[in-house]
């Protein structure tokens, strides 16, 4: 009997179900932690309403704070209409209940939080802090990406400096798994930097309640301000209310009254309120109410909580059977080509030889993506007109870079491999392939700069055929023989460009 | 009980704040490793990269008893307030200072405005499907964001 009532005191609440239900669903493609890849599929387009990493391998929709950051990144060339509805859907029918039902961060830190030790109550400092997060907001969300439109450089700062949810479920998700050994190779200051910061938030969030969601986290601030209005959430009764405060007091987080823009509607304060004047209510439905207006139709109640469990459960078992034993549902069930394609080339694109074949040219050399093999040959499209033949490089040093103008690393070297080829453009080619998936006018981006590398589009699966995936910039060298001397993802820089194409150049063939 | 319950709050408040730095302390001294000058053949020039497998695995080693230790100690310090450790427990002196109540928005006006928002919603999602911001989103997510995730 005694186990029985400890087993009853010790269940998981309602809120916590739904939370790991939550999290569970943002991220059902299980595969992804086993493989060490990215969920590539179309339902990526589609925001989650929560915080919850697209590098996430098992991450099946977008980050709205990551999708909003390069929407406004990208504002000089369309308005960011898509990402700002999707946020105002969300705020207008969960607003900030999002933060407490729906996000898998606030599972995390509340978690944390469980840990006993002594813990930091709220009070005038931890209010002041709280206002922190709309000047992170408006800063690192919304100032830095737009002032880096003028110079066609999409800086997601929020993501790159702060954001701990990016560090533990992108970073450490992807480097934890055996098949990314090669990463590690990219990891530097920006790494540490986020590792400390995501350490010491985590520390932080074991003795103060949800530190991050109440001071830091900007989509907790954009969904504040839809306080007033949003749907969901818990509302308060005036007729009955006696403005005791006991709401307020129960309260951890820094709200000033019950369903304000701090208030992530946990529905803590339901069973609080001594008149039983708060609900947690979905519009005119009551979806909670105090323990004593509840009693007398706790049997419908019941009945309809499990009804909504069965179909929550099957859409959950659906969503885990698609991602995980559907084919359709597989990393190379992305988007396609685009038709954006560079100037009319009319260019026969030839076939890539497959893996691991022969080379006619050397016969001793297997062809393939790795050090040492031969490089597959290829055709591209070139921006500006005409075909790049690998093959019309044989007895020159090349370099081929894989980019995207959405890419900032890739962005950011560009100047680098411009360098190297005005230093060394007698003896080498250069070339920069663009990613097959296209957001802006590459020729109109490449209009802004006096790049002389030669640019082209990859529309026939060059970045497959050396080994890319879905990680950019890339860089391959390749000596007089074709053969491959040098092919790593991650940014490279001038001087390390220069320390191996120099002695490529002066060797004597 | 009370006792039991107050040194293992301050045993895990310390041991939280000694593993916070010794991770922290751990990857800062990958990284000052990584770049001393030992590890570089000339300006600019790599000859290792700052972290590896082997190094990240080695320091995880070395620091995983300490790790083990502090996962331990939460577990006993969950199942000594789970066994009726909990009554150190107070209740917050934070009271309301004004009324618990937000004040209401025009009963009204309320309704129209969600709808008229729901419908603002509605054509800046069809606005933005068709110029391209959702294919905009779509490639951003299917692409690891390496520097979103600390690795660019």
């Amino acid at each position: 009997m005694k186990a029985i009532t400890w087993i009853k005191n010790h269940l998981p609440t309602q809120r916590r179900l739904i939370q790991v239900y939550a999290a569970l669903l943002y991220n059902a493609n299980l595969k992804g932690y086993i493989s060490g890849e990215i969920f590539v599929g179309n339902t990526k387009a589609v925001c989650v309403p929560g915080l919850n990493c697209y590098s996430c391998p098992g991450a099946v929709g977008a980050c709205p704070l990551g999708a909003l950051q390069n929407a406004l990144a990208s504002s000089g060339n369309r308005a960011p209409y898509y990402v700002l509805g999707i946020l105002l859907l969300f705020g207008l029918t969960l607003g900030r209940t999002i933060c407490g039902f729906l996000c898998p961060m606030g599972l995390i830190q509340e978690l944390l939080h469980k840990i006993p030790t002594p813990k930091l109550k709220k009070g005038r400092v931890t209010r002041v802090l709280s206002y922190l997060k709309y000047v992170i907001l408006a800063v690192f969300v919304v100032l830095i990406p737009l002032w880096y439109v003028s110079q066609h450089y999409p800086v997601p700062a929020f993501c790159k400096y702060i954001c701990p949810a990016g560090t533990f479920e992108g970073a450490i998700g992807l480097l934890a798994n055996p098949a990314n050994t090669d990463k590690f190779s990219m990891l530097n200051i920006l790494f540490t930097r986020k590792f400390v910061i995501m350490v010491l938030l985590f520390g932080v969030c074991v003795f103060v309640y949800r530190a991050f969601c109440r001071f830091l986290c900007p989509l907790g601030a954009i969904y504040g301000l839809f306080a007033k209005l949003n749907l969901v959430g818990v509302k308060v009764e005036e007729a009955k209310c006696t403005h005791c405060g006991l709401c307020v007091g129960h309260c951890k987080m820094d709200v000033r009254r019950v369903g304000d823009h701090e208030c992530i509607h946990c529905a803590g304060c339901v069973d609080v309120c001594p008149t039983a004047a708060i609900s947690f209510q979905a519009g005119s439905i009551t979806l909670r109410a105090h323990e004593k207006a509840e009693a007398p139709k706790k049997r419908k109640l019941c009945r309809s909580r499990l009804l909504a469990w069965c179909v929550a459960l099957a859409v959950l078992a659906a969503a885990l059977a698609y991602y995980n034993l559907s084919a359709g549902a597989s990393p190379g069930e992305g988007p396609s080509v685009t038709d954006a394609a560079p100037g009319d080339t009319g260019a026969d694109i030839s076939q890539l030889p497959e893996e691991g074949a022969e080379s006619s040219a050397a016969p001793e050399l297997p062809v393939g993506h790795e050090v040492g093999m031969l490089g597959p040959d290829f055709s591209v499209p070139l921006y500006g007109g005409g075909t790049f033949h690998l093959s019309d490089t044989r007895g020159t040093v090349t370099v081929i870079n894989f980019w995207a103008t959405w890419c900032t690393p890739c962005v950011a070297e560009l100047p680098h491999f411009e360098e190297l080829y005005r230093t060394y453009g007698e003896s080498i080619e250069v070339i920069a392939v663009h990613s097959d998936l296209v957001t802006d006018d590459v020729d109109a981006y490449l209009a802004n700069y006096d790049y002389t590398i030669h640019f082209a589009l990859d529309d026939n699966g060059v970045v497959a055929a050396y080994g890319g995936s879905a990680m950019l910039p890339q860089t391959i060298v390749l000596d007089r023989e074709g053969v491959i001397v040098y092919n790593t993802v991650g940014s490279v820089t001038y001087e390390l460009l220069e320390s191996i194409v120099a002695p490529l150049i002066s060797e004597e063939y | 009980m009370a006792r039991a319950t107050r040194v293992m709050r301050f045993l895990l408040t310390a041991a939280t704040i000694a593993v916070c730095l010794l991770l922290c302390w751990q990857a800062i001294d990958i990284y000052l490793t990584g770049n001393s000058p030992d590890n570089f053949s000339a300006p600019g020039v790599r000859i290792a990269p700052v972290y590896s497998r082997e190094i990240v695995g080695e320091r995880l080693a070395a620091i995983s008893p300490a790790l083990f230790l502090y996962l331990a100690l939460v577990v006993a310090g969950l199942a000594l307030q789970a066994a009726g450790g909990g009554e150190l427990k107070r209740p917050s002196p934070f009271r309301a200072e004004q009324s618990p109540t937000a004040p209401a928005v025009g009963e009204r006006t309320l309704p129209a405005l969600r709808i008229a928002l729901y419908a603002a919603a509605i054509v800046l999602i069809v606005l933005g499907v068709m110029n391209g911001g959702l294919w905009d989103v779509l490639v951003k997510a299917v692409n690891i964001c390496t520097e979103c995730i600390g690795l660019g």
